[in-house]
């Protein structure tokens, strides 16, 4: 009896199961949403709208311009009160409550849409797929979606494609989802076109730099590509350079957080190294990036003229002032503009429930925030 | 004049509600009362709470910590104490996605794969504990660093996709009873809570918990072997976590080597249920309720818009408020 009862749960199970996946069972010629890689710049990009009666993407081929002309101010604007389920990467981090979370309040508020804020508590894994729950029950017109590790958004996905809400997913690509965000592959190289273009303006020998990246493999391969995007373009512009030379420092969150975490990770590294010159270093955002250079110049070795530099990411306020004030080696942030998220995301969400088509993939600008150009970005 | 009341009724004949308020099944009831308010105020505050299918997201969000909470709950019942559940959990995902995929032994090999880590994980706590006489604090804290560096190497810190349809069932699917769509998670919980009842409840097995956590000498003296009990009991703990890892990493669609922690939710969760770190003393019925309290308390502050922020500080309060209240009904 009990063996039988057992056996009706596991076919009910199953039963569930194929219903799930005869849903994410689209065709990706149709809906190239499902199979895109923001990060790949050979990626095609299409126009697509959403179709609510199938709860999909659909390429949209009336349209001839470039998806990249599709711009926020020709958006369209709310017709009723619409519901967008916004699910925050986080309320706790610089990055999104200075930045993302407050531009995305500020354009909801602008645009007359009714923005439910959700945390998905990163690094959690399980609340990102907890929230989609919620939007769903909510009854969200559209979803933005905030969720880092991409290992689960296919499972985030299965509950808004069941309830036929559209997507559009922030900075980490989801299949089913339009991607808005940064390229975390193009911030690596444009940090390490700027390293290189310091080492050569200070003349240093470049078959003798030591490239670190700080990594974290806790955060998954998307915002990894922070830093093998940087390795990347450090390798194919000095061929020269040593595979030795290139060194991985671990830098996951400890119980101290992630500065205290990168200052450990680096004074290590400096102790082990000790005669290491021409320092190029970056990791996947400005709060590790500012640990790098703090036990840099703890250690002594902190002259961005002889002993190294660091790039950030993010362009976060701490990593701004260091920038800004020029005493630490932390000389750059690769900015995408996090604090305007909100003025393209929600027109792009209101052009969605619209009806209109909308690139498949929109990135936002990326810019190196130096010294030399930091007032013009952000002036104090 | 109090103290002259208090004994009349403590000495007082039929029902003693200074009595039962000391009680387990008081705690149980006192819990339940508690629930009902808060689920009272939140139909109030929210037109979306009170809705059967916010019901279900409660009940597959509390899920997790909930099958973790039921085995844990017993060792505790019994004095003692687990902190490598979350490890367990990592580690238990990930071996089932890495079974899946790289050998032919299916659902049930990652299934059992699973719990054997959990059991030998369990085993060694278990070990160490009652033969060596090792802090269980300063024991399971160090296996939890062990097992957690192992499951980054064994995973190479990357997280395992998982696409076998049935495992992944094991935590997407839904059992549809009449007009009732259940998710799985939350029945395989309450699956563990009722097995685990019945085991507390109508075992010579639960007697003997409850007799290790209240005297433990006196169980040695009576012929009980301790050592064994406990051994078995850390063995449990760590078999429910590893269900629960397994069930996690179903609802996910991979094994993710790292995650936030969640052995304090579970503690928190147990003794919030009733049960005292000193042992001896708990119900699962409490362990459930507790579980559900904390799950319907952030899902309706969540839905009322409350700030994640105030919400950590809200789980707080409950749980210094529910061991207050306990140390205060001793006094009674």
């Amino acid at each position: 009896m009990h063996k039988l009862g057992l056996t009706a749960a596991l076919a009910v199970s199953l039963l569930g199961a194929s219903a799930i996946n005869g849903a994410m069972a689209q065709d990706a010629a149709a809906n190239p949403t499902l199979t895109q890689d923001p990060g790949n710049p050979n990626q095609a990009r299409h126009w697509v709208t959403y179709d609510a009666a199938a709860g999909a993407y659909r390429v949209d081929s009336s349209v001839t311009a470039d998806p990249a002309s599709w711009s926020a101010a020709n958006a369209a604007k709310a017709a009723g009160r619409k519901l967008i389920c916004f699910t925050a990467e986080s309320e706790e981090f610089d990055w999104d409550v200075v930045l993302v979370n407050p531009s995305m309040r500020r354009a909801a508020e602008a645009a007359g849409v009714e923005l439910l804020l959700l945390n998905n508590q990163y690094p959690s894994t399980t609340k990102p797929i907890e929230n989609a729950d919620i939007c769903v029950q909510r009854g969200a017109d559209l979803v933005v979606s905030f969720n880092v590790f991409s290992e689960i958004a296919p499972a985030i996905m299965t509950k808004y494609n069941d309830a036929k809400i559209p997507v559009i997913a922030m900075d980490v690509a989801h299949p089913g989802s339009v991607f808005y965000g940064a390229d975390n592959c193009k911030t690596g190289a444009l940090a390490a076109q700027f390293a290189l273009q310091w080492a050569k303006d200070k003349n240093w020998p470049l078959d003798q730099l030591q490239v670190v990246a700080g990594v974290d493999p806790a955060v998954g391969g998307a915002p990894n590509c922070r830093n093998t995007g940087f390795v990347d373009a450090i390798k194919v512009a000095v061929p020269q350079l040593p595979a030795s030379n290139y060194y991985d420092v671990d830098m996951r969150t400890g119980e101290l957080g992630p500065v205290a975490g990168a200052i450990a990770a680096t004074t290590d590294w400096l102790t082990a190294h000790p005669d290491a010159k021409y320092i190029i270093a970056t990791s996947i955002n400005d709060d590790r990036a500012y640990g790098i250079a703090q036990a840099m110049k703890q250690a002594g070795r902190g002259d961005a003229a002889v002993d190294g530099i660091v790039i950030g990411k993010n362009a976060e306020k701490a990593a701004l002032d260091a920038v800004r004030a020029g005493d630490t080696p932390l000389v750059g942030t690769v900015s995408f503009f996090g604090n305007k998220y909100g003025d393209d995301v929600i027109p792009l969400a209101l052009d969605i429930l619209a009806g209109k088509p909308v690139p498949t993939i929109t990135s936002v600008s990326h810019e190196v925030i130096s010294k030399a150009n930091i007032d013009k970005y952000y002036p104090q | 004049m109090t103290q002259s009341v208090t004994q009349t009724d403590r000495n007082a004949g039929g029902f003693n509600l200074f009595r039962f308020a000391r009680s387990q099944e008081g705690v149980v009831v006192f819990l339940l009362v508690a629930l009902m308010i808060i689920v009272a105020v939140f139909s109030t505050a929210s037109p979306y709470f009170f809705d059967v299918r916010n019901g279900m997201n409660i009940g597959r969000a509390i899920s997790i910590i909930g099958i973790a909470s039921a085995f844990t709950t017993l060792l505790m019942i019994a004095g003692g104490l687990d902190l490598s559940i979350g490890a367990v959990m990592n580690a238990a995902g990930v071996v089932a996605a890495i079974v899946l995929s790289e050998t032919s032994l299916g659902i049930g090999g990652a299934i059992a794969a699973a719990v054997a880590v959990g059991a030998l994980v369990g085993w060694v706590n278990g070990m160490f504990i009652a033969k060596l006489g090792i802090n269980p604090l300063i024991m399971t804290i160090a296996m939890q660093f062990i097992v957690r560096g192992l499951t980054l190497g064994l995973a190479a810190s990357a997280s395992k996709v998982i696409v076998d349809p049935m495992f992944l069932a094991i935590g997407q699917s839904y059992f549809h009873i009449g007009p009732l769509s259940i998710p799985a998670p939350l029945l395989w919980m309450l699956l563990a809570m009722l097995v685990l009842w019945f085991v507390l409840r109508f075992t010579l097995f639960g007697k003997y918990v409850y007799a290790v956590g209240g005297k433990a000498s006196a169980c040695r003296r009576a012929g009980i072997n301790v050592n064994v009990i406990t051994i078995q009991l850390y063995m449990l703990s760590g078999i429910g976590a590893a269900l629960a890892g397994v069930v996690l990493a179903a609802i996910q669609g991979a094994g993710i080597p790292y995650g936030a922690g969640s052995e304090l939710s579970v503690i928190s969760a147990v003794i919030l249920g009733g049960v005292s770190l000193a042992g001896g003393v708990g119900l699962i019925e409490g362990t459930l309720i507790a579980v559900l309290l904390v799950g319907v308390l952030k899902n309706g502050m969540t839905l009322m818009g409350i700030s994640s922020v105030f919400q950590m500080v809200a789980e707080g309060l409950v749980l210094v408020g529910a061991v207050t209240l306990d140390r205060l009904k001793r006094r009674l």
